[in-house]
Parts: C-alpha cells; structure tokens; sequence
C-alpha cells in the first residue's frame, strides 16, 4: 500500500485523495511553502527595519506578512486545505473569538475617555481656586458622579468609610488638615498598607484604582468631598 | 537498533502494521477522527491563551505607543529573533515532512526528520536562554520587581519588558514540552510504530508543533521589529 | 427476554461490586468508564454544593442583624467605652510569625499579631461561597456529573471518546478543589469571586494567589470535559442517529462545550497573569506601573460571562428532557430549540462587558448594552417552545415536572429582571445592589440548580436502579421553591431600595427583608436535606427500579437499570426520533448481534478492556 507522491499541482492531488485515502503533501509543495516563508520573513525584517512607513505603517505590513506567512502554514503544513473542513472552520471560529475579544476591548480602552458630546461641554478643567460659584457648584456636581463610581466602594456612598476598607472621609482630620492640593496629591500618589502612616491597613490605589482619572477630575473630587464635611469642622491640631 | 523495514518478507510484523482499535470505538477511521478532532480542539484552547497575551500586547501599544515603538531596538536584538524564527520555520518544515515519510513508510527519513526538528526546537531554547534571557537577567532588564535597569528608559518600558517575558517565557515553555513530545514520537519512530496506516501522533505532534511556530511568527514582528 | 436475562448475568451492572473491597475501590480509583466518573463527579459537586452551601448560611446568618454600636461599662474601670454589638462572626485574632529587619537591619523572626474582623470574615465566607458555587459546583456540575453519565448513552455510544482524558479531567478537579480547600483553611480570599484589580494584587493578608492558580487547573479540567465531548457527539452517534436525531440535552451540552473550549483558555490566562503580578508585580493590572486595572475585568468577563452559559445552558437541556417525557409530548420546535443553544454559545461571547457599565466608556457601553439584549431572544424562544410542549400534555405531576414547572416560573423570573440591567439607565441605579444578586441567584439557582436537581430525580432510576420515595421528593421540592423565593424575592426589594452588594452590614429599614430572606434560606436549606435523605433512603431500601420506568422515547432508557457496563448489550441504531410520543408505535432500537463486546477474560471486569492512549 504505498501511495504515489504528487508532485504536481496541489489542486490534482486534491481531487485525488478522495478516492486513495489521506493525501501526502508533495515535496515540491512542502519546499515551496518552506521557501515562501522564509522570503516572507525576509521582506519582514526588510520593511521593518529598513523603510518608514510610520509606526501604524509598520504594524500592518508586519502584522499582514505575519498573516500570510500564518495562513501558509496552516494551509499546507497543517494540512487544513486537504483536511476534514470542519477543522479550518474550528480554527477560524477560534480567531473569530480572538478577534472579539481583542477588538470590542480595544473598542472601550480607546474610547474610554470619550463622553457624550452634551455633557462634554461641562467636563471643562476646574482649577483649585475656585473663581464663582457657579463653577463650583459644577465641579461638585461632577466631583459626585466621579466619587459614586471611583470612591464610593470603599469609602461608602456617604464618605463615611467602611471598617476594613476605606477610610471615613467626614471629619478625619488628615482630610481636614491637609491642603486641596495636598489632598490631590495623595489621591494621585495612592498609600501602600504597610505605610506607617496608614491607620487603616488597607492601602490606598493610586488615582483610587482608576488610572484614566485625570488630575483636574480627583480636583473636582476633592472638591465633592469637601462639600459633605461640616461647615464647623476645624482641623484637629 | 531496528532493521530498516526494506524487506517485507523475511520478519514479524511491525507495530505499524497492525494498529490498535480501542473497544469503544466502531472503526480505526472513527478512532483516528477522533484523535485529530481533539487534537484541534486542544489547539484552538492553545490559540486563545496566547490570545491574552496578543490583547495585553495591543491594549499597551494603544496606549503607550511611543514607549512600545523604541522598545523593541532598545531591549531585543532582531538578529537573534530571526535566526530563530528561520530555525522554527525550518522546523515546521521538517515536521511535516516527517508525516510524509510515515504515510510513504520511510522509515530511516523520518527519523532523521524528527533529528533535525529536535535538534531545531533545542537550538532556538539554548539560543533564548543563552543570547536573550541570561543578558538581560545580568542587566536586570527584567520584569515587576526585579527590574533593576537603570539606562534611559520610558515610563512604561516595564510593560513591554512584563508582556515580553510573560509571552515568551510561556511560548519557551512550550517548545519545550514540544522536545519532549518529539523525542517520545522518535523513541516510536525508532520502534517501528509509524508507517503507511499509522502515523496519528506523528500527525498530532505535528500540529502542535506548527502551533508553536504560528504563535512564534506572530511574536516575532510585534516584539522585534515593529 | 430471556436471550437478554442471559447476557444480563454475564454482563453485571457498572455498580456491581468486584472480589474483594479492594478490588472495588480500584476500579473506581482507575475506572475509565464514563458512568463511574459521572457518579464520581456527582459525589464531588455535591460536596462542593454542601460547603458553598453552608458558607451562604453562614453569610445570611451573619446578616440577621445590622453592626450595631453599643455601649459597654468596663467592670474594672467602670468607664464607658462604645463596642461593636457581636454578630454570627466574631473578631478573630491570631498569631503569625514574619522576618522582620530590626534596627540593625538584620533579618530576625518575629510575632506578629493580625485582628480579623467580624467583617473581613464575612468577606472571605462570601467569596469562597461565590468561587466554590461557581468554579467547583455550577460549572462541573451538569455537564461533567450527569453530561458524563448520559451523554454517550444518549448518543448510543460506548464511552466518551477520550476515557483517559476523563478520568484525568476528575482528578484535575479534585486537585483544584483541594487547593479551594486549602486556601480556605489558610486564611482565605476576601477579593469576591471576580479577583477584581487593583484590591486583588494589593491585598496581602490571604491566600489569593492559591485560589488564582486553583481556578486555573480548574480551567484544564473544563476545557478537557468539553473537548472530550465535542468529539463525541461528532464522531461516536449511533448508526442512523443524525444531527437532527440527537436528544436536546446533547445538544445543549455539545453548545456547552464549545463555551468551555473557547472560552477557558482566556480565564486561564487571565488568572495566570493575576498570580504573576501578585507574586513578580509585573505590572499589567498596576495603574502605579501605567498598567490597567479595567483591562482585567475585561479579561475576567470574556471568560465569565460565557460561563454564565456554560452554567445555564446544560439546564435548558435537562428541562428539554424532562418536559417531553413527562409531558408525553414532542417538543415543540425541535431545530429551534437546538439552535438556540447552538445561538446562545455564540452570542456568549459579544455581551462580556455588560458587567463592568459602570468601569467603561460611554461607547462601548451603549455598544454591549445593545448585544446584551439579543441574549433574550434565543433565551425567550426555549422558554416558549417549552411552555408550548406542555399545552395539551398528558402531565404527569411527579418530581421531575414539578421541578419543570419551577424552573419555567423562576428562570422567566430570573430571565425578566435581565433587561433591567442590560439597559443602561436602569442598570446605573441597580448595578452593585440586591438587585443583581437576587437575578443571578434566580438564573443561577432558579435555572441551574433546579434543573439539576430536577434532573437528578428523573435519571436517577437510571443511574443507580433505584426508585425513591415521590411523597418525600415532592416534600423537598416544595421547600425548595418556597424557601428559594423567600430567599431571593425579597432581594429584589432590598436592591431596588439600595441596599448594596457584598457589604457585611445595612440600615435598620432593611432588617424585615434580610430577616425574611435569611428564613428562607433555612427553608431551602431543609428542602436540599430532604432531598438528601430521600437518595440515601433510596440507595438503602428503595424499589428496585425497571429499564424504562417513565416510558422515554431517549436512548439512555434502552438498556438496564443500572446500566450494563459497555452501555448496551446490542448496538443501537435510530430507528426514531428522541421525541416521537406522538407516534402510536416505535420500532425497537437494537440491531441484535451487531455489538461485538470486546473479549473479556474471566475475572475482568471490562474496565481494563484497551480503551486507547487517552
């Protein structure tokens, strides 16, 4: 039972196995495929490191050449195009997951920071010294929003804190000694739990966890948080 | 050493010629489906887990995209990633060769087939290992808390270096469970037990080892090149 | 008959005990006989069930009663000082020993004294009760319990196709369990389930990293369960048994596992980087390092929201089941309702960020907001085509229908309150409350747990060739329904309202609603106890149970009671459809002397018989 080899076309040899079982890729076909990867490869380093096509340039042509050289390895080494075709599609449905998975998470990261445009007019930067009022009511509207989904886990939804987890916000006294600057500061520097100064032993994240948080939006925060504290409240010596 | 199945005649049958059909399986053709379908299967699972590392790879680069474009020439030699894609290539190459030896009852080509792919996979560990890893151990170009480099560096040149090692260190791994497998499938070469009827491991191997390649020559011109 | 009784003699059930005690129990330990690892898995879930169980009580015990200040004299002193009211968890101290560098900088040994709180406690019972319920219940529990048991058998097989590979998927099982079990034992994880960054890499006192890499040998025994599977269905149907022919379990089951082994690998790699950042900080999950910590939860959520399927899909197949068996109907639109599982699995993987609304941006939010919503649509189509296979049934109201009937009242429960999270507006107001725990309870329990316990009342003839007691099973389903509803009705109230999620205390408002749910958790509780005793009972003395004793129409009730260890005497061949009840006859399944049993030397017990490499 020896079976011919087929150094002919691959299309041939297709249309042979069906009748003498499992196909036997030829050696010309495999040498071929072997010789086209390594030109691939070639022209690979090539563009990459001898032209400029600029950075994203560069990704695809890299990526695309990488494509190929995949599909032809799948293709013949693999031997998926004379192979059962439910194979190919199990791997292409693998890819199609892939691609999902990659693409929609690619999707939010790149347009995180992207609000809708009504209420990107208010989203305007607000500076520590607060010039009216108006602006500070905004900022303090904003600062809440901002704290109820960074802030609100840990230091609960009345800054009251949580034993274990956050500390109370509401009349602590390194809250209330502390500049709205410095506050700013802290927040965007974060406290690890074994920090000498930490009275909670749960570390403080920088930036609250969420690193998109700008600086003027823990400003705005800052502000939120000030807003709650009592009118009297007076920094402990 | 076995005798090289030239003469049919004069000997008991070899292992290759009498396969083995489990009892609950119909037929030796449901059985070999079945072996192949796993063995995709297994693969698409493989696909996938390197698939983090690829969405970590593009998430980063989006975000940090001046860090990752000077990363590469700045911690990689491309040379050294391209010897070793070319010595990968090579061994994909010799791979599935190797299956056509069996189908065609060649015994002694597929054993020197799977020589050379062992050799190959060997080669492109000694090289990572010696070339690539040992260096930047020295220099503590390394990962999260080891990372003691101290050149001139941007912000976020740690998370190039954490995505560099946690891929290839995973994609390492697997080559070498790759040797493993292939020296196992030469000790059966050398048994006899492949040949015109029997070849699925060599076939199974075989796939896992281009999947090896495949991941490879899609690290290569992320972290290398580009 | 008699030709059969015959063969019945040679041919003992897989039950049947060998020599000696010994031998028994190795051919358990070695058995590479899909039916004896179904049972062995069975035992294992069940298990699990029991601790996370128990871990709830204790959670909604400890929720009895809010924290409360009160004010306490000291005796000594007879000053006044202000305590915390004690609650079903206490403060805990202990006392570990640490390295610590002195003032010479010397590495010295050290005692260190660490205080948990009643509420880091109630933390970390919250969290196992999530990762065992999730990870070693739900997710093994129908496929690899019952899907191992029956799955081959309704496809007429003999085995899965991979015996080794199951065998080897169980014991991967037990070795993650074990080390669940050992992080519970050594301090435990306080992360919830989720392991969400950044707390997850930053928390220090615990065993995170242990249950990281628990979850992630886990993933290898799911992925292993559903590739053995997918094979099987493919390639080892009965002769005649088209896609179209197959039982509606096995179908669901098939789309199961296609969650299984694309989705997995993506949880592995997830829990593998979380691991190594928490040992190496490498990084990725650290905002401190320009690392992302949303970037984890999409990583978590594009396995676990999939998982969510691979936990609910498996019911809707035992619903598929039971309801035309004891219903005495076909089903209704049989190919959509195989197609909406096969639909369900695909569209699994497009909604995986309705879980993070609140972390995202406002795009991609409004974009996974809209995909979540094509869940209901093959969702809705089972439910219809069941409650349409019931209209003019002959219903038999026993066990398994009754659980029918739960499932379709709380799973469309469970179901309904879906839409209200997936839309953003609402899922603002209700995202992190009661609200969530109450639906993902009713999907989860209402839906999987009541399928499977379904389930196990209608194969469990099958199974072990005994009857049970229905005046007690029909008892403990009553239980179960009342005291689950109790549970979780009043949940939705509490998160409508606002209590939030996970928190250890709340406002004195709420204390009705938690004292309600808490009751009926211990009505549920009883309820599973009283299904428990009426199994043992039956394992003991029950009535001898008959092949076919519901009459079905699916393979699996071709062959003994218990079954024979090679499944079936003869090869079976479809010659009908799985749901045929509205022909007047069907013809007999066997092809009689087609089924070659392998040769089995005396002594052997048939599960040495050579069953390939894996």
């Amino acid at each position: 039972m020896t079976h011919p080899s087929h150094p002919n076309m691959p299309g041939e040899s297709n249309a042979h196995d069906h009748h003498e079982g499992p196909h036997i890729s030829s050696v010309r076909t495999l040498v071929t495929v072997f010789v086209a990867l390594l030109a691939f490869t070639a022209i690979t380093v090539f563009t990459a490191k001898m032209t400029d096509l600029g950075d994203f340039g560069d990704i695809v042509l890299a990526l695309g050449l990488a494509s190929v050289k995949g599909t032809l390895v799948c293709l013949y080494f693999m031997h998926l195009r004379y192979d059962n075709v439910f194979y190919s599609f199990l791997f292409l449905s693998c890819l199609g997951a892939l691609a999902l998975f990659l693409g929609l998470t690619m999707l939010d990261i790149n347009n995180r920071d992207n609000i809708d445009p009504i209420r990107s007019q208010h989203a305007v930067p607000v500076p520590l010294d607060i010039a009216g009022r108006a602006r500070f009511d905004e900022a303090q509207r904003l600062g809440r929003d901002l704290y109820m989904a960074n802030c609100a886990a840990c230091h609960a939804v009345d800054a009251r804190g949580i034993p274990g987890l956050g500390e109370n916000l509401i009349g602590d006294s390194f809250v209330l000694r502390s500049s709205d600057a410095e506050l700013v500061d802290f927040i965007i520097k974060g406290r690890t739990a074994n920090d000498p100064l930490s009275e909670t032993g749960v570390p403080m994240p920088p930036r609250g966890g969420n690193p998109n948080l700008t600086d003027e939006q823990i400003a705005q925060i800052v502000v939120y948080v000030r807003a709650l504290q009592p009118k009297d409240a007076k920094p402990k010596p | 050493m076995a005798s090289i199945p030239s003469d049919h005649n004069a000997r008991p049958a070899a292992p290759h010629e009498n396969p083995v059909v489990a009892s609950h399986f119909r037929s030796k053709a449901e059985q070999e489906d079945a072996g192949k379908m796993g063995m995709w299967l297994f693969l698409t699972t493989e696909v996938l887990l390197f698939g983090g590392f690829f969405c970590a790879y593009a998430v980063f680069r989006m975000l940090y995209p001046e860090t990752f474009e000077g990363a590469s020439a700045k911690f990689l030699d491309w040379r050294i990633g391209a010897i070793n894609t070319v010595v990968l290539l090579l061994s994909s190459f010799t791979v599935a060769m190797s299956i056509r030896n069996a189908q065609l009852n060649q015994q002694w080509w597929l054993r020197i087939n799977l020589i050379i792919t062992i050799a190959c996979a060997i080669f492109f560990l000694v090289t990572k290992l010696w070339l690539e890893y040992w260096p930047k151990i020295v220099e503590g170009k390394l990962p999260g808390t080891f990372f003691t480099y101290s050149g001139a560096m941007t912000d976020h040149d740690q998370i190039f270096l954490s995505i560099y090692w946690t891929a290839t260190a995973t994609h390492g791994l697997h080559v070498l469970i790759g040797v493993f497998l292939l020296t196992w499938l030469l000790v059966r070469a050398w048994k006899l037990h492949f040949g015109p009827k029997t070849y699925l491991a060599l076939e199974n191997v075989g796939l896992y080892w281009h999947v090896v390649d495949l991941i490879w020559i899609f690290l290569f011109p992320l972290l290398y090149l580009v | 008959m008699s030709a059969a009784h015959d063969h019945h003699d040679h041919h003992p059930s897989y039950l049947a005990p060998k020599e000696t005690l010994g031998k028994t129990i190795m051919s358990w330990v070695y058995t590479i006989d899909h039916k004896k690892i179904g049972v062995m898995y069975l035992c294992a879930v069940l298990f699990a069930f029991f601790l996370g169980g128990v871990l709830a009580l204790g959670v909604r015990t400890h929720l009895w009663s809010p924290a409360e200040t009160i004010v306490q004299i000291d005796p000594s002193t007879g000053e006044e000082r202000e305590v915390q009211k004690e609650r079903f968890f206490r403060d805990v101290t202990i006392t570990r020993t640490v390295m610590r560098e002195n003032e010479a900088g010397e590495k010295v040994r050290a005692q260190e004294e660490r205080t948990f709180t009643s509420n880091n406690i109630y933390n970390r019972v919250f969290t196992l009760h999530g990762a065992v319920m999730v990870f070693l219940f739900i997710i093994p529990s129908v496929p690899a319990a019952l899907g191992n048991f029956f799955l081959p058998l309704m496809i007429g097989a003999k085995d899965v196709a991979f015996p080794r590979l199951n065998l080897l998927s169980w014991y991967v099982y037990v070795f993650g369990s074990l080390m669940t079990l050992g992080a519970l034992l050594g301090g435990g994880v306080e992360t919830g389930w989720t392991f969400y960054t950044p707390y997850s890499t930053s928390t220090e006192f615990g065993q995170t990293t242990l249950v990281a890499l628990a979850v992630f040998v886990l993933g290898f025994s799911s992925i292993f369960t559903g590739l053995n599977f997918i094979v099987t269905v493919h390639k080892m149907r009965a002769p005649g048994m088209g896609w179209f022919d197959m039982p509606l379990f096995v179908w669901a089951i098939y789309a199961t596992s296609i969650i299984q082994v694309l989705a997995t690998p993506v949880l592995g790699i997830t829990v593998l980087l979380l691991a190594i950042e928490r040992m190496f900080n490498i990084g990725i999950f650290d905002p401190a390092k320009g690392g992302d910590p949303i970037l984890f939860q999409h990583f978590f959520w594009f396995y676990s929201h999939p998982a969510v399927y691979i936990m609910i899909l498996p019911g809707f197949g035992i619903i598929s089941e039971m309801i035309t068996t004891h219903a005495r109907k076909p089903i209704f639109g049989y190919r959509f309702v195989a197609f909406s599982s096969i639909a369900i699995a695909a569209i699994s993987f497009l909604v995986w960020a309705h879980h993070m609304f609140t972390a995202m941006g406002e795009l991609a939010a409004i974009i996974f907001s809209g995909l979540t919503m094509l869940v209901a649509i093959p969702t809705a189509i089972k439910v219809f085509a069941w409650v349409a296979t019931l209209y003019k049934g002959s219903i038999a109201l026993n066990t398994p229908m009754l659980y029918v009937l739960s499932f379709l009242f709380l799973f469309t429960i469970g179901g309904l309150t879906g839409p209200p999270l997936a839309v953003l507006s609402t899922d603002l107001h209700l995202h992190d409350t009661y609200f969530v725990v109450a639906h993902f309870h009713y999907v989860m329990m209402g839906g999987t747990v009541i399928a499977f316990i379904g389930g196990l009342h209608h194969w469990w003839p099958k199974m072990f060739g005994r009857m049970y007691n229905e005046t007690f099973a029909k008892l403990g389903c009553l239980l179960v329904f009342v005291g689950f509803n109790l549970t979780f009705f009043t949940q939705f109230f509490l998160g409508s309202n606002g209590m939030p999620r996970r928190y250890a205390t709340y406002v004195e408002e709420f204390q009705t609603l938690h004292q309600l749910s808490t009751i009926g958790s211990y009505i549920l509780a009883i309820g599973l106890f009283v299904h428990l005793g009426v199994f043992v009972m039956s394992l003991l003395n029950g009535k001898k149970a008959v092949e076919n004793p519901w009459g079905s129409l699916t393979m699996e009730w071709d062959t003994e009671s218990p079954p024979i260890e090679h499944n079936f005497l003869h090869e079976p061949v479809a010659t009908h459809g799985p749901y045929d009840y509205d022909q007047p006859i069907v013809p007999p399944r066997t092809k009689p002397g087609e089924w070659p049993l392998p040769d089995m030397p005396e002594g052997d017990d048939g599960a040495n018989t050579k069953r390939g490499m894996f």
